[in-house]
């Protein structure tokens, strides 16, 4: 009896150490890859380890599998752990995907990246945009006006035109024969839904192909945020309108899409229909804290807003002025012409922006400051960071 | 049939071996290498352990336990050089200001 258990748990050991290997191999960062090393990599071992103990049987075998076991239980996080520390202070590249929760915390070197891994990276993902089609027709018009901005630097554009999912009313159960009328209507109002998007995409559609972009049209149906989610890999900038005051717009659900942009964890550019003209400059909104200086990072990382001068406002509080002095150094470290925005009041709406600036604020502040408010829920075209 | 998950095991094995030598070999980081050479440990222990079984000698066992060791501390070893380099190298330059603006912010 011992010696199949003993067989199978060699075999399923040594399956999951190769999967272990597998994952080293193919996972794009490193430290994906020393989660599947370490993890798989210890589960693949004891397992074969043990099996070794069964397959031995006695005493001896089983004292120094239980040593080994021991061991590797204690090192393996720890050495894990260094690894992963380390891989993070050597500034080792991090998968597009991940979200860096220790931004700001630990601090960020640049000796395990080498300059031609990075180039060839940018080079492999250009600035992409991931355009998202509302359900009013003014909507179209801002999203042309923002290609026709944006489209120069872009260098692809998914569109998608979400179909929201079919109200309780179409798809729930009815009485009798009514249920198969509820299934064909639904079925109609499907189709005539993408048609209606079909039709309307392609006006964008001959946008990208007068700007010379390629272009690809998704019509999926489902909620719009998790559509969102699911596609912004690989994207640099999600395009969508404001939700209308009428009713949910594209966004779907969640006030102004909130829901949809905290999903998708990519920059957002909001715009207010009809019309959006081209800008001359960004306005950042500094709430004096490190998430601020982490979204200020995003946005002078855009490629897509590479070249326009940046203003740093800074709402009033103990370290302002600091506050702004930092983020313009950041700002000339990164090349970028930099001014001096004013201090505001935290408890006051923004009065008035420059002419023809783009306002940029963090997504999602610690404290929500009227100041920040007024901006995020207001009207106006906005970049979300 | 215990010969026979033997020598499947130690293909299975093998195969993984080869791939995290390719993971070594390719890198790009000291520590993708790194995690390479830590699994590539754990590959060593597990094949020992098939070793031991193979041959009849539970005194390879002792073995298996030697290289565990062997792989934590040249993990350790490896990250903590790498962190240190991180560290002096980022304090002499100053392209990490931004860094060490964050690293004082965090401690007060």
């Amino acid at each position: 009896m011992a010696e199949p258990i003993a067989a199978l748990l060699l075999v399923a050991g040594a399956g999951i150490a190769l999967i272990a290997a597998i994952g080293v191999a193919r996972l794009p960062d490193a430290f994906l890859r020393m989660h599947a090393a370490t993890k798989a990599g210890l589960a693949g071992a004891g397992l074969v380890l043990i099996g070794t103990g069964i397959a031995f049987a006695s005493s001896g075998a089983w004292l120094r599998v239980g040593l080994i076991l021991l061991f590797l239980l204690v090192t393996l996080p720890i050495a894990s752990h260094a690894l992963g520390r380390a891989a993070y202070i050597g500034g080792a590249p991090m998968w597009r995907g991940t979200r860096d929760d220790l931004r700001g915390v630990l601090p960020r070197g640049d000796i395990d990246t080498s300059p031609a891994e990075v180039a060839s990276a940018a080079q492999a993902l250009p600035p992409r945009l991931l355009v998202v089609l509302a359900e009013e027709q003014e909507a179209e018009a801002a999203l042309a006006s923002a290609l026709r901005v944006l489209g120069p630097r872009a260098s692809e554009v998914t569109l998608l035109a979400p179909i929201p999912p079919a109200s309780r009313e179409l798809s729930g159960v009815r009485a009798g024969g009514k249920a198969e009328a509820a299934a064909r209507s639904g079925a109609q109002r499907l189709l005539a839904a993408r048609a209606d998007l079909k039709a309307r995409a392609a006006g964008l559609e001959r946008c990208c192909e007068e700007l010379g972009l390629p272009c690809a049209i998704r019509i999926e149906e489902g909620r719009a945020e998790e559509l969102i989610a699911a596609m912004a890999a690989g994207h640099e900038l999600l395009v969508l309108p404001r939700a209308s005051r009428q009713g949910p717009g594209a966004a779907g659900s969640g006030r102004d899409g909130s829901a949809a942009i905290e999903g998708a964890g990519l920059p957002a550019l909001l715009l207010e229909p009809p019309a959006w003209p081209a800008p001359s400059g960004l306005w950042f909104l500094h709430a004096d804290d490190a998430l601020s200086d982490a979204a200020l990072e995003r946005l002078l990382g855009l490629r897509l807003f590479a070249g326009l001068p940046v203003t740093v406002a800074v709402v009033e509080g103990p370290g302002a002025v600091f506050a702004r002095r930092r983020a313009l150094m950041m700002a000339e470290a990164a090349g970028r012409q930099a001014a001096a925005g004013p201090l505001l009041p935290a408890a006051r709406p923004i009065p008035e922006l420059p002419p023809q600036s783009l306002p940029a604020i963090p997504a999602a502040p610690r404290t929500e400051t009227a100041a920040w408010r007024s901006l995020r829920h207001g009207r106006g075209p906005l970049l979300l960071l | 049939m215990l010969a026979a998950a033997i020598t499947l095991s130690g293909l299975l094995l093998a195969a993984a071996v080869v791939l995290t030598g390719w993971r070594m070999l390719r890198g790009p980081g000291i520590v993708d290498r790194a995690v390479g050479l830590d699994l590539l440990g754990l590959l060593a222990v597990a094949a020992t352990a098939l070793l031991a079984l193979g041959s009849g000698h539970v005194a390879l066992l002792d073995i298996a336990m030697g290289l565990g060791l062997v792989g934590f501390i040249g993990a350790v070893g490896i990250a903590s050089f790498v962190e240190r380099a991180a560290r002096s190298h980022g304090a002499g330059r100053g392209g990490c200001r931004s860094s060490t603006a964050a690293e004082s912010r965090s401690d007060g």
